[in-house]
């Protein structure tokens, strides 16, 4: 059985080649790039190049014709995507032109017979679905499952395809790199609506920076406030973490923010109410205002 | 401008319970309208208010379906659309075989606006694939959308960049929920919508054969925590808490 895989970074890639062992070996893995020109190294056997013009390698109608172009020329059975916004968009429009089942956010695959089995949260992170599909089908995977595969030297061959679209990719603004890296952090210190003003952020940080934290931050506080960039937002909708420790800052805790934390080792929280969710769902808790208890524990780490 | 906009009753997440062996119960579970899916409706209202027009509603499910379209209606929504299902658990693919035949029988859209993902399951495939049935170029996770005669034009945010598409008209988009705030109907809204009419159509009636997964099993996420609850004046809670993390080894 033939394999095609995509993501937008090389990490997501090796995971998603690693997911797809088992259907294929390496050699009947391809890489999908919409790069233009790649060197020919990959954790699949084969690399397919694409060269989209105007900045359509964000455009999920393109890349979705693309891969249907893939499966077409050279037989594809399962498609592995990553589960970043762009891929999901991908993966429901490649399901139509290709009349093929889907399943978002998959993890722990198996294979019974012409089937496909594979896990994912439901309910906002408070159940986990095992769902049966058929072979064909397109999968994007939850990021962090699986270990990174190995990257070798492959075979490189370029196509030649412009994918029909409607759509115009106007303009890209790119925040400043992230200087922020949650899934590998050893620590995170998180904040949430208990924050009264964008200033007081540098009180958190402050903390963050002396236990050698990374910063993170509930939905509201990046995507409705703008307080912090995007890449901070923890949860369903954001990114996923499995720190040793997740200091959770006037976060209420409800499903959807613990659906990305899930994973930690332990769980600290503070916050003024004492009904609020995250105290059921962590190991330590202050009850009490994080701008008493913050500077408190900064001063007690500074000391030590 | 004609605007259709797709809304799931969706089963409560906070008051999904589950049975002894660790299973969730569906079959009467509370439902509430998908959360995003309100600012979905309030999008497809503002449009309207702009451009002038008609908002139709479209809702695949069971009969719990109705309450969001009440909902939909009550906040704006001209007309709703009800397509009827046996039971809650329908495959992506399927709903959205289900809703593009649907909406079908309503055109000519201009929009067809959808939420990013829904609140239960959030698998964010709908959109995109009753977009593609249909025919239209699909823009998701729209944060702002500015409608013009011809065309449309959608500020995007991905994880690390935002991005500015535009497409022509008829589009298809789906919408985060920071795209504004949705409006609470009054008590006089909600019973004038009591009087508005919503359409039914059978599943069965439009020719679907289910496909795509099929649910194995559903079962609660359990972690266990310590729930070692600290109160009292900051300078000793926080020490409380240091310590505690120190013994467990994970601060120095
Ligand atoms: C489909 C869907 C997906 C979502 N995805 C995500 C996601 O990925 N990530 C996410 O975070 N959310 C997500 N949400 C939103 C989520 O439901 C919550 O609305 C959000 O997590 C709440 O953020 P919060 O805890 O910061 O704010 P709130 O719920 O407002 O909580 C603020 C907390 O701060 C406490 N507080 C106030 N003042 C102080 C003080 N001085 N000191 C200490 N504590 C104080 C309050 O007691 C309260 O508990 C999603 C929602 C939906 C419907
Ligand atoms: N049964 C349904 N009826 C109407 N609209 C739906 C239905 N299911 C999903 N949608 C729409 O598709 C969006 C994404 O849902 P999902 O693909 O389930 O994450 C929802 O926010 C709705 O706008």
């Amino acid at each position: 059985m033939r394999v095609a895989i995509f993501a937008e970074n090389e990490k997501d890639l090796a995971e998603l080649a690693s997911a797809a062992s088992i259907f294929a070996g390496r050699e009947e893995m391809i890489e999908v790039s919409i790069a233009g020109e790649e060197k020919n190294i990959s954790c699949c056997g084969r690399k397919v190049v694409y060269k989209l013009k105007g900045k359509q390698e964000l455009n999920p109608e393109a890349i979705s014709n693309v891969l249907r172009h893939v499966g077409e020329k050279y037989g594809i059975s399962v498609f592995l995507l990553s589960t970043s916004k762009l891929c999901r968009a991908v993966a429901s429009i490649l399901s139509i032109l290709t009349d093929t089942e889907c399943i978002t956010d998959a993890f722990d695959l198996s294979i019974e017979g012409k089937d496909v089995l594979a896990s994912r949260g439901v309910f906002a992170g408070k159940a986990t679905a095992r769902l049966r599909c058929s072979i064909p089908c397109i999968l994007t995977i939850k990021q962090g499952k699986y270990n990174p595969a190995e990257k070798v030297p492959c075979e490189v061959i370029y196509e030649d395809f412009t994918p029909p679209t409607k759509l115009n990719i106007v303009e890209v603004s790119e925040p400043q790199k992230a200087s922020v890296d949650l899934k590998s952090a050893r620590i995170i210190v998180s904040v949430g609506r208990g924050l009264k003003r964008k200033d007081d952020i540098s009180m958190v940080e402050e903390l963050a920076k002396a236990l050698g934290a990374a910063l993170g931050c509930s939905r509201p506080i990046s995507s409705d406030l703008g307080w912090l960039p995007e890449e901070h937002h923890i949860g369903l909708t954001g990114v996923s973490v499995k720190p040793d420790l997740y200091i959770a800052i006037g976060i209420s805790g409800q499903l959807q923010h613990l659906a990305g934390i899930k994973d930690s080792k332990i769980i600290a929280a503070i916050n003024t109410d004492k009904s609020a969710p995250i105290f059921q769902a962590c190991d330590y808790g202050v009850v009490g205002d994080m701008y008493k208890v913050v500077p408190e524990l900064v001063k007690l780490l500074k000391s030590s | 401008m004609r605007i259709a906009v797709c809304i799931k009753q969706a089963v409560d997440e906070a008051e999904l319970k589950f049975d002894h062996a660790g299973n969730a119960i569906l079959s009467n579970a509370q439902t509430k309208l998908s959360t995003f899916d309100k600012n979905a409706v309030e999008e497809a209202l503002r449009i309207k208010t702009l451009k002038g027009g008609e908002v139709i509603a479209f809702s695949a499910g069971n009969n719990e379906s109705k309450k969001g379209l009440k909902e939909a209606l009550a906040m704006g929504a001209d007309r709703a659309v009800h397509i009827i299902t046996e039971t809650y658990e329908r495959s992506s693919l399927t709903v959205s075989k289900l809703l593009s035949k649907a909406i079908e029988k309503y055109k000519p859209f201009d929009l067809i606006l959808f939420s990013e993902g829904s609140s239960d399951i959030y698998t964010s495939l709908v959109p995109g694939q009753v977009s593609t049935m249909l025919g239209l170029p699909f823009i998701p996770f729209a944060r702002k959308i500015e409608v013009h005669d011809k065309d449309v034009k959608v500020s995007q945010t991905l994880e690390e960049k935002t991005v500015i598409i535009s497409s022509p008209l008829p589009a298809a988009i789906s919408v985060v929920s920071e795209i504004n705030q949705p409006r609470y109907p009054t008590l006089v809204q909600i019973m004038q919508a009591a009087r508005k009419q919503i359409d039914e159509i059978r599943e069965d009636s439009l020719g679907v054969e289910p496909k795509g997964y099929r649910v194995e099993y559903i079962r609660a996420q359990s972690v266990e925590r310590k729930k070692v609850i600290f109160e009292g004046p900051p300078e000793e809670t926080a020490r409380k808490l240091l310590d505690a993390l120190k013994r467990e080894g994970v601060v120095k």
